[in-house]
């Protein structure tokens, strides 16, 4: 049998105390209730009383040294044979007792908090999460690889478009970039990529699908699909263009990219001179031909050519877009 | 067609009808029975309810109002009269160590019933110790509601709900408003707390004003309509319990905001909306959330100065053209 000494809490807010000296010596005849040992607080020095008859044994905290409030710091055993003199032996103890280091300034710099993000933008926060304090624009000079400075709505919306905020500086955007920017950065020269579609499922579908199905709907359904398999964006717009001139879209926010149907005439291709990305869908024989024209400042090679790909193969396996 | 009736004389109404539904409420203050008051809200209550319902008092605010929570803990709903918000100093151990923690240290077995009547407000000429703003003081103070009307309407159906909460109630009202006329429905109605009041819709900024400073926001925003600039204007109409969601909301439409407070700038009421909004609304943000405040001084008894101290029109039309980046002709 024996009893542990642990060390006191002697403020209401204490969270360690420093052994000062041990009144007693390991091995000594001890009872209940002598001066054991002093305690230093942030406040005071106090003596210890013995919480049992016994005899002193493996003290684990020598003089000088802090202990944890409720740790193991030494025992009170009933018999001279029992006393312990390897004094480390309780040392896990005395660590297995120390109040947990608080957790929430860890967890926070790890994970932020998924009440003020949105799900698809997480690497996104991640990854811009500062590592030192914010310095105002007129402190900073461009510096390719610096942090472009943007206002948080425009970065949330360039990630969502798959733009790149560092192209769009190398472009001549003054910081910082407000979301107004994004619409007004495509510039430069334009990129087209061409691919080809087989149509044999699409048209099965088509066939079957009720007599006022606007294709060019359909298309841009399938367009907004792509996008989003591509960007995890949520709910990208598509801006669709008539051969007649006429314009809708789908979706809410700003359009992504225009849709272009060309497959009531003969044409099989339109490349835009000026603007943002464009895809055209036209019929050759028993296959579409699609066109994506864009700036690859404000989409990326690969991610038009994942696009595009995407597009395609939606529109060969039309239930792709179910899943 | 509602008939229009100055603010003083709103409250003076609900005084009436909550005396007359409720017998426990009693007034004290000074000079709330022989004169009805400097402000005139209570004109007429003591004919009509005698003087043990309404009741002078001598001028010592800890000592009318420390009175007063005890009454409101035993059973009475008092209204309290402090003929200017500065004397809250004088209170602060009745409002913030009594009032508002008694229903929670006696483990919810009492309750105080208490509304205090006050008012904030600089440029009456009244000078530093009679022309403060400083409702932000007891938002701080978990267990004290905080109601900020903003017009006779809102002053009517505010003071009842102050008066039928079972808690204790600051109302704080705008003493260069107290003449101000607008329309007030006859009958009963009550303004639920924590309801935010949208004055008007926008897209393109979103202005969050109290008290006298929803009808600057009010202002400023006809004024940007002509400018190409589309604002949302928004009154709390109370900052304990605040309508969080109805400002972050229009944040996230609008993508910009103000937040306009007669308070001063510093740790206050702008401050702590702001940072809300800056919680909340992060990645809908396009441009920093601007605070317009009561200057940090000592209000000055220079009219000139004084004048200075106070948020403007044209501060809200200036800063409000610089967060949407666009050039406003004819306001400076």
């Amino acid at each position: 049998m024996s009893y542990d000494v642990i060390m006191p809490a002697l403020g209401m807010a204490q969270e360690t105390g420093r052994v000062v000296a041990w009144l007693r010596t390991v091995g000594e005849p001890i009872t209940e209730g002598d001066p054991l040992f002093e305690v230093e607080t942030d406040k005071a020095v106090m003596e210890v009383p013995a919480p049992a008859a016994g005899f002193l044994s493996a003290v684990t905290v020598d003089a000088d040294e802090e202990a944890a409030v409720g740790a193991v710091i030494a025992r009170i055993v009933e018999t001279v044979d029992e006393v312990e003199h390897a004094a480390r032996l309780a040392d896990a103890d005395a660590q297995s007792q120390a109040p947990a280091p608080d957790p929430i300034p860890a967890s926070r710099d790890a994970e932020p908090d998924p009440s003020l993000s949105t799900p698809d933008s997480k690497s996104e926060i991640e990854a811009e999460t500062p590592t030192e304090p914010w310095t105002t624009p007129d402190t900073q000079t461009p510096v390719a690889g610096a942090r472009v400075l943007a206002s948080p709505k425009a970065r949330r919306l360039a990630h969502d478009r798959g733009l790149d905020l560092a192209m769009l500086r190398a472009q001549g955007v003054p910081e910082p970039i407000h979301a107004e920017d994004l619409e007004k950065a495509v510039t430069g020269q334009m990129s087209v990529l061409s691919a080809r579609a087989d149509a044999t499922a699409l048209d099965a579908l088509l066939a079957n699908a009720a007599p006022d199905t606007d294709q060019a709907r359909l298309f841009a359904a399938f367009a907004a699909g792509a996008w989003r398999s591509v960007f995890a964006a949520e709910e990208p717009a598509i801006l669709i263009r008539w051969p007649d001139g006429a314009t809708d879209q789908i979706g809410r926010d700003q359009a992504v990219c225009v849709l272009v149907d060309l497959t009531s005439t003969h044409l099989t291709g339109y490349t835009p001179g000026t603007g943002g990305t464009t895809m055209t869908v036209a019929r050759d024989g028993a296959a579409l031909v699609l066109k994506l024209t864009c700036n690859e400042a404000t989409l990326p090679f690969a991610a038009a050519v994942a696009f595009l790909d995407e597009m395609v193969a939606r529109l060969e396996d039309p239930v792709r877009q179910l899943m | 067609m509602t008939r229009e009736i100055a603010l003083s004389r709103a409250i003076n109404e609900a005084m009436h009808e909550e005396m007359h539904r409720d017998p426990t409420v009693i007034v004290m203050g000074e000079d709330v029975a022989e004169t009805g008051h400097p402000f005139k809200f209570f004109d007429g209550l003591s004919n009509e309810f005698g003087t043990q319902r309404v009741i002078d008092t001598p001028i010592s605010e800890p000592g009318f109002t420390g009175l007063a929570v005890g009454a409101a803990m035993t059973g009475m709903r008092p209204v309290v009269d402090l003929m200017f918000g500065d004397f809250i100093y004088l209170v602060m151990d009745q409002l913030c160590n009594q009032a508002a923690k008694t229903h929670f240290m006696s483990g919810g077995k009492l309750k105080v019933p208490l509304t205090i009547n006050t008012n904030l407000g600089a440029t009456r000429r009244s000078a530093a110790q009679h022309s403060q703003s400083i409702h932000t003081l007891l938002a701080h103070i978990p267990g004290l509601k905080v109601v900020l009307p903003s017009s006779a309407y809102e002053a009517k159906g505010l003071m009842k709900t102050a008066i039928r909460d079972d808690n204790p109630v600051v109302v704080f009202h705008d003493k260069l408003m107290y003449s101000e006329k607008g329309p007030v429905p006859e009958d009963d109605y009550l303004i639920p707390f924590g309801q935010a009041n949208v004055l008007r819709e926008g897209k393109d900024i979103t202005f969050v004003g109290t008290s006298s400073m929803v009808s600057v926001c009010m202002e400023a925003a006809q004024r940007l309509e002509t400018n190409g600039i589309s604002a949302e204007v928004i009154d709390p109409r109370t900052l304990v319990p605040l309508d969080e969601s109805t400002i972050v909301g229009s944040v996230k439409k609008t993508s910009r905001a103000i937040v306009v407070d007669e308070g001063h700038r510093n740790f206050g009421v702008t401050a702590e909306i702001a940072s809300r909004i800056a919680e909340k609304a992060f990645y809908h943000l396009d441009a920093p959330v601007g605070r317009l405040g009561a200057m940090d001084v000592p209000v000055p008894f220079s009219p000139a100065l004084e004048d200075l101290t106070v948020p403007t029109t044209e501060q809200v039309c200036d800063l409000a053209a610089k967060l949407c980046r666009k050039e406003v002709s004819g306001v400076v």
